[in-house]
């Protein structure tokens, strides 16, 4: 048969655009010719490409196997598109839409992938059963359609987002942006209609959709559509809210106001009742923006409000010059006068149902504003909805509305039954609708026929397939027949389910796929100066071998992104659609390249790949927020999120030839034949320096910033005098007293308990923690190399040199064997600190460090002068503890630090790790005994 | 069967109590009115002059001191501590900002004595010296640090001016404001000269502030919380028990036994019956309507310098950037008294409060972590009188049938006789360990009697109904002067603790 009413009602909806197109309008767009499959059309449709692969993607797109069963080897090589649920249609789309879309599918919705169910009757007996049909869907839900008018505002930036936020990577644009020419000048090919090879999206979608409806649809369509077809784009419900305001922009519903535009000169509100309105009309919202820059005027709002709880309702009007709101016609909020922008509120207790409002406003001269919020219990200050406003307290006409007839209805049921819509249409995720007609294996199936045939035949569904698209069904279900499927790689799957998510619409992998020239002007960067970096979303060849799987997951499974800078989002297709994919391009992708051996330790390691990494290093952080800073130019990924996605292997490899790995990136090279470009760090090698930054960057998020970063914390830097901070330090107790000196060392005295707790380089430390807000919780040093110094009491007296250091008090009291006395400050403001060893024979000690060396060579020098008032022996004082390491006098602790003494002999005792580094002192009595430490990191 | 009749009888009578209890549970009565500051109104009186702070100088004040040279000392939440120079000089673009020390430990008390000045810090009260004259301290010796801290940013200690023995009390914040983690939280101990640290009083709980009274006994600030239900200016009695019980923990053979458990839920002075140690909110600043967060203390001590207030305390509000004014009294040896408005417009959150000899009152602000109406981040005022006296309520005096209020002018004896020109409303607040209170037990005494004295300094109030316990919030809105003037704040809020015989 014939579709000859589908040729008929395209001409005429080509007539009638043309004959619409008053003054200028766009041509109408061409529709689509066929079933719209994304990864079908661009992957399989040129005859050289594998028929048996793209009748595969078929017969999962088209939801063959909902009727005819599929064998089990074929299970996980088909994805199903499992169809949208219906059981909330009703709350979505118009019934009335819904009889005309199943009566004509494929000339109401072109290029849709349903089949019509009713392609072979007579279009007055298909009219009739789709009226059935909708009165069955109408029955379902308990929320009614309704229309709302547009709100400007909102559709304006829901345009912006529909274009941006990458909807049009599948869908047609409706704002033209000019495609950059090709490369390929002379093979340039004419530029694909996007209208015709995008999924279809109607641009009369206000005939189907409620904005409630559809603005719940975009925050998450897998729940409406769980085939992830139409994925979940992760849209704060404000931002689907304004797509949907886009897109049903040409709803028509009865004006949420009318307007009255009068003109003259006032300083208080006129009585309106005796002006007569130069213009009136509806209007959409409480809006003056189409009197900009206009004087003397004056505008009355009217209309009705939509009431569903009873309570206090409060309003605001902000407005310059004056303004009134009424409820009922009792004055709520009296913002009369003239004057600069001011508000005024008031509240009234309203009770469900329809409320007459009335917002007046006047001005004189200069600026104009109005503004009109409310707020209630439950519901944060906003502006008034359209969605509650309305023009008329009239009931819409009786004609039009839509009435759910009961008997239909239950017609209706039976019919979807019987049609077999059940096959393929549930209610909800819980719902396993009855199967209609039984019907054959996939394997049994023919091809010219049925389902297949080239005319709609009664009792089959039509599908309007392109020749390709039935020349590849019929070689895979031949295949299929004779079981002559080819083995199956990992490579085929990614790539078919690649194609059938349409991932290939942003991402390249290999040669394949990647944003076409006709799309590429709709990917954009919120931060422009990234470059194309910063706008297309990455490509994925090798993906593989570059993230940690459970990165991988995060990404397609929560959208954890790390480029916030593309406005694209990353879509959530349902890990149920996903199958194996991560597993798969790892298994396809993963290298075994294993690490260089380097012979530093990790923490000296995690030193050189701060220095690395900031400002006196490869300066990685011009270009890299890190942990949410600013870089100091173009903001690129924050690299305090690369240990939680790379595979340290990958990393080892991009670091030294980016560009392999990311054709085209601004990444520069650092590292050319394994020599860094800068020689002055770990020898200059690359592979030692690579695992620096590697290791720098494993703290992640607990990482110091690097020399460079423009901190968000208050740094206290230190100048020509030594700089002191008490408070909570990290490692040095509540009562810490940190030192800075001009020599680029530090130091942590902890006042508790007597000792030097922390010695470190470079940076000082940041007092924001302390500084901001009530200054919860302790601030470790903000420099490098940072060395801990013993816990416990620095001083003590043994019976012999084999007693048991005593033990350290807690950290949150005192050591009740030691006084802290303070400190005196010399002529650089450097401390000496005073305390006290109690007892019989007590001890005083003046601890006086300073900063001293070369910068290269930096070092502290520690001057102790013990004195007591009785002579002792067998006094001990403790210098370092750890793995001790001896060269003349020259003691080395742990590898990070070199103590050198002055003035007294020390021992060592204790093993590997255990080793204890102690001075023991002779005191006579009242005379000052005086020795020196130094350390240094060399 | 007795018993089930009993346990009937006794739930009949309780059905009512129930419901009555159910209906105030519902809908707490707000009754009474906010204490009325009127900053363009006591600009007339008394002028509040910001002093500008150096950029650069984050001066987020929690210690004032006034130095021999007349320099006023200004220590920060930083640590810092600065001399402003010319603070009393007409012309405040002459005022000089010199560092004097940089980097201790929160300070939030300065004193001054003998070529030294003493500053409490988080962990310990410290005595800085300039021994070389360079202007700035050189010596930072630690005089007292017999308490702990961990690290908890609530753990503030706030030190008082040197007491007439030379000792520095210090009010310890407890653990997060709720508990006695670490030692002498929740306490105020004495640093002594000789720098023991000597636990005197227990039941701190969040103080803003420690000052002494004309006659040298000590008070500070707490602030509505668990067992507070509304911020309040406390007397430290040696060995007394200010409220919160979580500070009894330190009790130990040194100290002796701990009071009595207090019950939660119940009156400040049904709970002093039981509890002897308890010593009841000298002046209750009712919250919202005073203030909601009571911080430094100041006693005139100027004679006369700062207008007719000599001897009376002044009390800053943190949130309301406002100064309080407070008249003390003793009864049988308690102190009790009233709190009335008295200046507003403190550029940030009223924390620290002094004055000099030459009756200038200077005001710190800090709004950091804690918002304030004064919108400046921090601020350093001054408050100076104009010589204009303003028609207030000088005193307000208990009396054992009522109220004797004392003027400091004459009043117009029609108004003042007259029952319409007074309204008066008491309640009070539960005492519990949960965060803060409603003001609850309200009534509506009745003023029986009025007679103004021959001279109209002085009016005396006869009460039917006077209130335990119970804070009398008196506003006297038709009272005028002998002018015809109103007064300049007519509202008086006194906690009643006793009665005198």
């Amino acid at each position: 048969m014939l579709r000859w009413y589908s040729v008929v009602f395209l001409c005429l909806f080509c007539a009638s655009s043309v004959l619409a197109a008053e003054p200028v309008k766009p041509a109408a767009p061409k529709p689509a010719d066929h079933a719209i499959v994304s990864g079908f059309d661009r992957f399989f449709a040129a005859p050289e490409s594998s028929a048996i692969e793209g009748g595969l993607l078929l017969l999962g797109e088209l939801n063959c196997t909902s009727c005819h069963a599929a064998g089990k080897e074929l299970e996980p090589v088909l994805s199903k598109k499992q169809a949208p649920y219906l059981g909330e249609i009703s709350h979505r789309a118009d019934p009335k839409f819904l009889a005309k879309f199943i009566a004509s599918t494929h000339t109401v919705k072109p290029g849709s992938t349903m089949p019509s169910m009713l392609a072979s009757l007579p279009p007055e007996e298909a009219a009739a059963k789709a009226t059935v049909l909708a009165h069955y869907l109408a029955s379902l839900g308990k929320q009614p359609f309704t229309r709302v008018a547009p709100e400007l505002t909102a559709v304006t930036r829901g345009e912006a987002l529909f274009h941006n936020a990458g909807c049009v990577a599948c869908h047609a644009p409706r704002l033209e942006r000019v495609a950059k020419a090709s490369d390929d000048e002379e093979n340039e090919a004419a530029l694909l209609d996007l209208n015709a090879a995008s999924i279809p999206l109607s641009r009369k979608l206000h005939e189907k959709y409620s904005l409630s409806g559809l603005t719940t649809f975009l925050q998450n369509p897998l729940v409406h559509r769980p085939s992830g077809r139409m994925p979940n784009l992760n849209l704060k419900p404000n931002e689907a809210a304004d797509i949907a305001q886009y897109l049903l922009k040409d709803t028509v519903a009865p004006a949420p106001l009318t307007m009255k535009y009068y003109e003259g000169k006032w300083t208080k509100m006129p009585d309106f009742s005796k002006l007569t309105p130069k213009t009136t009309g509806p209007v959409s919202g409480f809006s003056i923006a189409g009197f900009q820059n206009r004087d003397n005027f004056a505008v009355v709002f009217d209309g009705f409000l939509r009431i569903e709880k009873a309570g206090e309702y409060v309003f605001f009007v902000a407005s310059d010059d004056g303004a009134q709101l009424f409820i009922d016609n009792q004055l709520v909020t009296n913002n009369d006068g003239v004057h600069p922008e001011q508000e005024s509120k008031g509240k009234v207790n309203l009770e469900p149902g329809l409320h007459a409002i009335r917002v007046a406003y006047f001005e004189t001269g200069n600026d104009e504003v109005l503004k009109v919020t409310w707020q209630a219990k439950g519901m944060p200050r906003q502006p008034i909805p359209n969605a509650v406003l309305t023009s008329t307290d009239k009931p819409a006409s009786d004609e039009d509305a839509w009435k759910t007839d009961p008997t239909l209805a239950k017609q209706g049921a039976e019919l979807f039954v019987s049609l077999n819509c059940a096959n393929c249409h549930h209610l909800g995720p819980k719902d396993k609708n009855p199967i209609g007609k039984p019907a054959k294996d996939i394997s049994e199936l023919g091809v010219a026929w049925g389902c297949m045939a080239s005319e709609p035949e009664t009792g089959h569904p039509y599908y309007q397939l392109s020749d390709a698209q039935m020349r590849s069904l019929a070689i895979a279900l031949q295949t299929i027949k004779t079981k002559a499927l080819p083995q199956r790689k990992p490579a085929d799957d990614v790539h078919l389910r690649m194609a059938t998510l349409n991932c290939y619409a942003c991402h390249k992998r290999g040669d394949v796929g990647g944003v076409i020239r006709e799309r590429d002007p709709y990917f954009t960067a919120n931060s422009p100066d990234l470059g194309d970096e910063g706008r297309l979303p990455p490509q994925l060849t090798g993906v593989g071998d570059k993230l940690l799987p459970e990165a991988f997951t995060a990404i397609l499974t929560k959208a954890a992104v790390a480029r916030p800078y593309i406005d694209a989002r990353m879509p959530q297709f349902g890990a149920a659609n996903l199958g194996k994919l991560a597993e798969q391009i790892t298994q396809h992708d993963l290298k075994e390249t294993p690490l260089p051996k380097v012979p530093d330790d990790v923490k000296k390691l995690k030193n050189e790949g701060h220095k690395i990494i900031g400002k006196e290093g490869l300066t990685c952080i011009s270009c890299h927020m890190f942990n949410r800073n600013r870089s100091l130019g173009i903001q690129a990924m924050d690299l305090t999120l690369v240990h939680e996605r790379l595979r340290p292997e990958w990393f080892h490899k991009y670091m030294q030839n980016p560009s392999e790995f990311r054709p085209g990136t601004r990444m520069p090279q650092a590292f050319v034949n394994g020599k860094s470009t800068l020689s002055k760090v770990l020898d200059g090698n690359a592979d030692r320096q690579i695992q620096a930054l590697w290791q720098f960057l494993a703290d992640g998020r607990k990482a110091k910033n690097p020399v460079g970063v423009i901190p968000t914390g208050m740094e206290l830097v230190v100048g020509e005098e030594a700089l002191i901070y008490r408070n909570f330090i990290t490692g040095a107790g509540p009562r810490a007293i940190g030192v800075g000196y001009p020599e680029d060392v530090n130091l942590a005295f902890d006042a508790n308990h007597q000792r030097l707790a922390l010695v470190w380089q470079g940076k000082f430390i940041d007092g924001a923690k302390h500084w901001e807000g009530r200054g919860q919780g302790y601030q470790p040093p903000l420099g490098d190399h940072v060395v801990k110094l013993p816990d416990g009491p620095a001083l003590a007296v043994l019976a012999s040199p084999n007693e048991a250091w005593p033990k350290s008090a807690d950290a949150n009291t005192k050591d009740p064997n030691f006084r802290f006395h303070g400190y005196e400050l010399d002529e650089l403001r450097r401390p000496a600190f005073l305390y006290e060893m109690l007892g019989k024979q007590p001890v005083m000690i003046r601890d006086y460090p300073f900063g001293a060396g070369t910068f290269e060579d930096r070092r502290i020098v520690r001057t102790l002068t013990f004195t007591s008032p009785a002579a002792i022996d067998k006094l001990y004082f403790r210098i370092a503890t750890g793995k001790l390491e001896a060269e003349a006098d020259v003691h080395r602790v742990n590898g990070e630090i070199t103590c050198t003494v002055k003035g007294g002999k020390p021992l060592t005792r204790g093993a590997d790790k255990n080793g204890e580094l102690l001075l023991p002192l002779t005191l006579e009595a009242n005379k000052p005994l005086e020795i020196q430490i130094e350390y240094s990191w060399k | 069967m007795r018993p089930s009749i009993f346990l009937c009888f006794l739930f009949l009578l309780c059905i009512p109590l129930v419901a009555q209890e159910k209906k105030a549970d519902k809908k707490p009565e707000k009754q009474g009115k906010p204490g009325h500051f009127d900053a363009k109104a006591e600009e007339l009186y008394y002028t509040l002059e910001p002093i500008d702070i150096p950029a650069g100088i984050v001066l987020e004040s929690g210690g004032l001191e006034m130095l021999p040279d007349d320099s006023l000392a200004v220590s920060t939440r930083r640590g810092d501590i600065y001399r402003v120079e010319n603070a009393l000089g007409k012309d405040l673009t002459k005022v000089i900002f010199k560092p004097y020390i940089t980097g201790l430990h929160e300070v939030l008390g300065l004193t001054f004595r003998d070529g030294a000045l003493y500053a409490t810090q988080r962990g310990e009260v410290t005595k800085l010296r300039d021994t070389n004259n360079d202007g700035r301290a050189d010596v930072v010796k630690t005089l007292g640090d017999g308490w702990e801290i961990d690290g908890d940013y609530h753990e503030y200690a706030f030190g008082s001016k040197f007491d007439k023995d030379g000792n520095i009390w210090v009010t310890l914040c407890l653990t997060g404001s709720f508990n006695s983690k670490n030692k002498y939280r929740g306490w105020c101990v004495k640093i002594t000269p000789d720098g023991r640290t000597i636990p005197t009083c227990s039941g701190v709980r969040s103080p803003g502030g420690v000052g002494a009274n004309d006659k040298g006994d000590m008070f500070y600030t707490d602030n509505q919380g668990p067992w507070n239900g509304t911020c309040g200016l406390k007397h430290l009695k040696p060995n007394g028990f200010m409220g919160h019980p979580d500070s009894f923990r330190w009790f130990d053979k040194d100290l002796g036994e701990a009071p009595p458990q207090p019950k939660s839920g119940s009156r400040i002075i049904v709970e002093q019956s039981k509890v002897p140690q308890l010593v009841p909110t000298a002046v209750m600043f009712p919250y919202d309507k005073m203030g909601k967060s009571a911080s430094g203390i100041v006693t005139d001590m100027t004679g006369g310098k700062f207008g007719p207030f000599a001897g009376q305390m002044f009390v800053g509000d943190q949130t309301h950037s406002t100064v309080m004014r407070v008249f003390l009294e003793q009864i049988d040896g308690q102190y009790q008294g009233v709190c009335f408005p008295f200046h507003a417009g403190i550029g940030s959150g009223t924390l620290s409060l002094e004055m000099a000899k030459d009756g200038t009152m200077f005001a710190g602000g800090t709004n950091r972590g804690w918002g304030s109406r004064g919108s400046k981040p921090f601020s350093l005022d001054r408050l100076r009188w104009t010589g204009k006296v303003p028609f207030e309520i000088h005193e307000m005096r208990a009396k054992p049938d009522g109220f004797e209020l004392t003027f400091t002018q004459p009043v117009d004896k029609k108004t003042a006789e007259d029952p319409k020109s007074y309204d008066l409303l008491t309640y009070t607040y539960i005492y519990q360990s949960s965060y803060g209170s409603p003001e609850v037990d309200h009534t509506r005494p009745e003023i029986t009697a009025i007679k103004a004295s021959e001279d109209g300094r002085s009016v005396r109030l006869t009460i039917n109904g006077l209130q335990l316990g119970h804070v009398h919030e008196l506003h006297c809105d038709g009272l005028k002067n002998t002018e015809g003037q109103g007064l300049l704040h007519p509202d008086a809020f006194y906690t009643l603790n006793r009665i005198p015989k």
